[in-house]
């Protein structure tokens, strides 16, 4: 034979050898009902290596088996009492028992209470007994008993006699029993389920008989062997086993074998070798009739009584001890405290039930029972590390378990995100710190906080501006409509008036005045009046106008302003005046064209037949003129500051003699006249405001527009003077009542 | 008023209406208002975009290449159009970048003329202006102004100017309590300086106030005149 290679270290040792040379591991499996060094198998179970079983020695040396005998003993006593109605009224029968009870009190009924006789209490006399017993006297139950053992004893005669290698299947069926005292009359024992109920799920199939000889059936003894308890070592090479079952012909399809029972009737070569070599032993141990004489009830009882109570399954069976026998371990068992999954186990072990072909060459899941899934430490082992089935487990490539499939890995352990176990560092927060932090969150707090909507005050109605509005307007429209109030024009000349006056009467006449007008068309109602009495001046004088602009809207009001003017003074475009359009750019257009007027200038305003951009020069109105000095005058007329500012910087170093002349809003003139009281003024003469208009439109003796709105802008000036005295007196009785105020 | 014809008299009773709208706005914020500024402001720039074009971009930039003798084609000219085209490429924010170059050289150069202006043209005079001679013997050339009127003037005005700057001046040395406060002397002057500030604003507003006046009532007039020739009166 070959050398048998060492599952745990893979080395070779002898074919015979039991235990590895090298690291003493088991070679040869253990397989239940047989002893590892061949001595007699055991029943349910394994016995510990080198302790046989006696005849006289009961079901086995083992020291706790010892110990729970009486207990057991006391047990039948007391589940005997419970089958023949002593429990019933009791209460106190364990639960595997209740459910026991329906199944066989539907097959056949015990005897009335007291009306068992003492001869069937005892074996064989109690037989011998009741066939002498008259038939008249024998009660209806035992009637039929007896009825039924008949034709099951004829059906035994005429069928061959069972080989001795199939006894082990009175055995499996005796498991099938109820538990009952070895003296209980067949028909109560007897009565096997009548409903087969769904496998537990802690049920194990023991469908490994049936696997195919190719099948490396050592992988499984040792699983066996270090997972749940060991087997007895039956000597057999895994390879050599049968991978047929005996046939059960009498056997349920689904009546398989329970856990509790499975671990000792796993292999089936194991258990026939096991029903074999015990089969030769019962008759010795138990002292009775021989095989060949005794009657089939009378084994089936005895066999009954070998398994009077349910096995209970081995939790873990480590190497060298024994897992107690089924009985023993039950009775042991009744008294203490069971948990919930050991007593359901052992409700269960009974009844088993047909296991799914497809789960037959499975394992079981690893399940815990209840109490000690709850003891397990979820925070720390939060994944559940499930069993695979074997064909998809992995195969160990490395180590001293090399080769061997469904090794527990440790990675898929360890490498699980889990919660840490170790204690977060703390995050030591001055106070500081913690300040600037909540100052942070508030902020953002607020940023995200959506600003209610302003409460809708209650609309006042605007009473005070409606009665100042409608005092303006009856103040500026009573002059025109009734002719007063008249105001008197004003006796003192403005400062600056007589020097202007001066100052135009002196300009040339063969020079151009250049007229900008730097205003928008808001302004037009005001500087209109203002500059026409400086306008008509110079058309008095005779002077050639030329305008510009640096705003795109100039041009037009230039032409409206002189239009209205020099109407009366046939002043015509072309001849007279001259709109030189407008000058882009702003301060760069002043400043260009203080510097070169040919090339600020592009393409003039209404300019006359014949008269282009390119010959604007030539117009008689401008000709001669190449630098800015060259005009006669400078006259801006401007509405902001900023304008007149901008001309008084840009064009006044380009002036010359050539004097630079205002007209301004009365707005305006604050700012600028520091230019002109200066003790080099950049402004030679500054005209604002309406009155100095109709002082010079007195001056020039023809009254124009200026005094056309003199009355009405003096009645509304009267009015706003008033309202404005009105409202300081009110403020300040207002603060001289407020609390405080005074 | 004249009589009024046709097209005048169209445009008369466009600018009463205008005016009538405007003039609302004493009743308070209203839709006449906003569409008599709406129509302003609507008419304002397509006027200015017209007059730009018609005066300066035609005759500067097409003008020269439409010409009876052949483009003629000058250093400006060209210049000009790539400026142009440069800055219309700020219409598309892919090529925005293209026309900074325009802008920046129309801001660089608007900041040289007002920065070199304002320096040339109002500091350095005004800064002389207010040095001016206490003696009063001098005589004010525009004016006339001499003696103590004058002397009186140029000291008001060198009052006024040292106190003004002076409320401008925030700088102050911190105290031990730890804050800062000016001394007695510099906030005596700024109390000054603001008075004069003060005046100053106020001769503004009343010539603000003038100058609206004005065209109130030349506005009403206006109207006044318009619904009387409409009238027969």
């Amino acid at each position: 034979m070959p050398d048998v290679r060492c599952p745990m270290c893979s080395k070779p040792n002898p074919s015979d050898a039991a235990t590895c040379k090298s690291c003493g591991a088991r070679l040869k499996p253990l397989v239940p009902g047989e002893s590892p060094i061949g001595g007699a198998p055991g029943r349910g179970g394994a016995f510990p290596p080198g302790e046989e079983r006696e005849p006289g020695q009961g079901e086995g040396g083992a020291d706790w088996l010892e110990r729970i005998r009486p207990a057991a003993d006391e047990g039948g006593e007391a589940e005997h009492e419970a089958l023949t109605g002593g429990a019933d009224q009791s209460g106190d029968q364990p639960d595997w028992l209740g459910r026991l009870r329906p199944a066989g009190a539907e097959e056949e009924e015990g005897p009335p209470e007291g009306e068992v006789p003492d001869w069937l209490s005892s074996g064989e006399e109690g037989r011998a007994q009741a066939e002498a017993e008259p038939a008249g006297e024998v009660p209806d139950w035992l009637a039929r008993i007896r009825e039924r053992q008949e034709a099951e004893a004829r059906v035994q005669a005429s069928e061959p006699e069972p080989a001795p290698e199939e006894d082990w299947l009175g055995r499996l069926r005796a498991e099938e029993l109820p538990p009952a005292k070895p003296e209980q009359p067949p028909a109560i024992a007897v009565p096997p389920p009548a409903q087969p109920e769904p496998p537990p799920v802690e049920s194990i199939p023991l469908a490994m008989p049936r696997e195919p000889v190719s099948r490396p059936v050592f992988r499984e003894e040792v699983f066996k062997e270090d997972r749940l308890f060991p087997a007895p070592d039956i000597g057999l090479e895994p390879e050599e086993e049968s991978t047929e079952s005996p046939p059960l012909p009498w056997h349920p399809p689904g009546d398989r074998l329970t856990p509790s029972r499975g671990f000792g009737r796993k292999p089936s070569a194991g258990a026939e070798m096991a029903g074999d070599q015990g089969q030769g032993e019962k008759p010795a141990r138990r002292g009775g009739l021989d095989s060949a004489t005794e009657p089939a009830w009378l084994a089936e009882a005895r066999e009954q009584a070998d398994d009077e109570l349910p096995h209970v399954p081995a939790l873990v069976g480590d190497e060298g001890s024994a897992p107690p026998s089924g009985s023993s371990a039950d009775v042991e068992l009744a008294p203490i405290d069971l948990p919930d999954w050991l007593s359901e186990l052992k409700g269960a072990a009974p009844h088993a039930r047909p296991e799914p072909e497809g789960l037959e060459d499975r394992l079981a899941p690893a399940t815990l029972p209840s109490w000690l899934e709850a003891m397990r430490p979820m925070e720390t082992f939060r994944p559940v590390v499930e069993i695979q089935p074997e064909e998809e487990q992995q195969v160990e490539a490395a180590g001293p378990l090399a080769g061997l499939r469904g090794v527990l890995l440790a990675e898929p352990v360890v490498a699980m995100p889990h919660q840490s176990t170790a204690a977060a560092a703390r995050l030591d927060v001055t106070e500081r710190q913690f300040a600037l932090g909540d100052l942070l969150r508030r902020l953002v707090e607020e940023e995200e906080r959506e600003s209610p909507a302003a409460a809708r005050g209650k609309r006042r109605l605007p009473l005070v501006r409606w009665a100042v509005a409608v005092f303006l307007i009856l103040a500026v429209i009573l002059p025109s409509f009734i002719g007063g109030p008249s105001f008197p024009v004003p006796a003192l000349v403005p400062p600056g008036l007589p020097s202007l006056i001066n100052l135009v009467n002196e300009l040339p006449t063969e020079k151009p005045v250049l007229l900008v007008f730097d205003y928008e068309p808001a302004y037009s109602g005001e500087l209109e009046a203002v500059a026409g009495p400086l306008l008509e001046h110079l058309m008095l004088r005779g002077l050639r106008l030329a305008t510009v602009s640096t705003r795109p809207s100039g041009p037009p009001l230039a032409e409206r302003l002189i239009q209205q003017i020099g109407e009366m003074h046939q002043y015509t475009n072309g001849e007279d005046y001259l709109h030189l359009g407008y000058l882009p750019g702003g301060p760069a257009a002043a400043q260009l064209f203080a510097q070169d007027p040919h090339l600020a200038v592009a393409g003039g305003f209404l300019l006359p037949e014949g008269t282009t951009g390119a010959t604007i020069w030539q117009s008689p109105v401008v000709r001669g003129v190449e630098r800015l000095s060259d005009f006669g005058a400078v006259v801006v007329i401007a509405a902001g500051t900023e304008i007149a500012r901008t001309w008084v910087e840009q064009a006044s170093p380009m002036l010359g003699e050539t004097p630079l002349v205002m007209v301004l809003s009365a707005g305006v003139e604050p700012l600028v006249r520091p230019y002109y009281e200066a003790l080099d003024p950049q402004v030679d003469a500054i005209l604002a405001g309406l009155p100095a208009a109709v002082a010079y439109e007195q001056a020039n003796g023809q009254p124009g527009q200026a005094r056309t709105l003199w009355d009405a802008f003096g009645s509304g000036m009267l009015v706003a003077e008033l309202s404005l005295v009105l409202g300081a007196i009110y403020g300040l009785i207002s603060w001289l009542l407020r609390p405080g105020g005074g | 008023m004249a009589d009024l014809t046709g097209l005048d008299l169209a445009g008369s009773m466009i600018a009463a209406l205008l005016t009538i709208m405007v003039l609302s706005y004493a009743l308070g914020d209203n839709p006449l208002f906003r569409a008599a500024v709406h129509v302003f402001v609507g008419v304002a720039a397509g006027y200015a975009g017209a007059i730009a074009l018609r005066t300066v971009l035609w005759p500067r930039l097409v003008d020269p290449l439409l010409g009876e003798g052949g483009p003629a084609i000058s250093s400006v000219l060209v210049v000009s159009w790539v400026l142009v085209l440069l800055l219309a490429l700020k219409a598309w924010p892919s090529t925005s970048a293209w026309g900074s170059l325009p802008v920046a050289l129309l801001v660089g150069v608007g900041a040289a003329l007002v920065v070199g202006g304002a320096v040339t043209g109002t500091l350095i005079p005004q800064s002389l202006a207010a040095m001016d001679t206490l003696n009063p013997g001098a005589v004010a050339p525009l004016t006339g102004e001499t003696g103590l009127e004058r002397v009186a003037n140029v000291l008001i005005l060198l009052i006024g100017t040292v106190t003004t700057l002076a409320y401008f001046q925030f700088t102050a040395r911190r105290g031990p309590s730890g804050e800062a406060t000016r001394s007695r002397l510099t906030t005596w002057v700024a109390d000054v300086g603001r008075g004069f500030i003060a005046l100053t604003f106020g001769v503004m507003y009343a010539g603000a106030l003038a100058a609206a006046m004005a065209v109130l009532a030349e506005r009403i007039q206006f109207l006044v005149g318009l619904f009387s020739s409409l009238l027969g009166g």
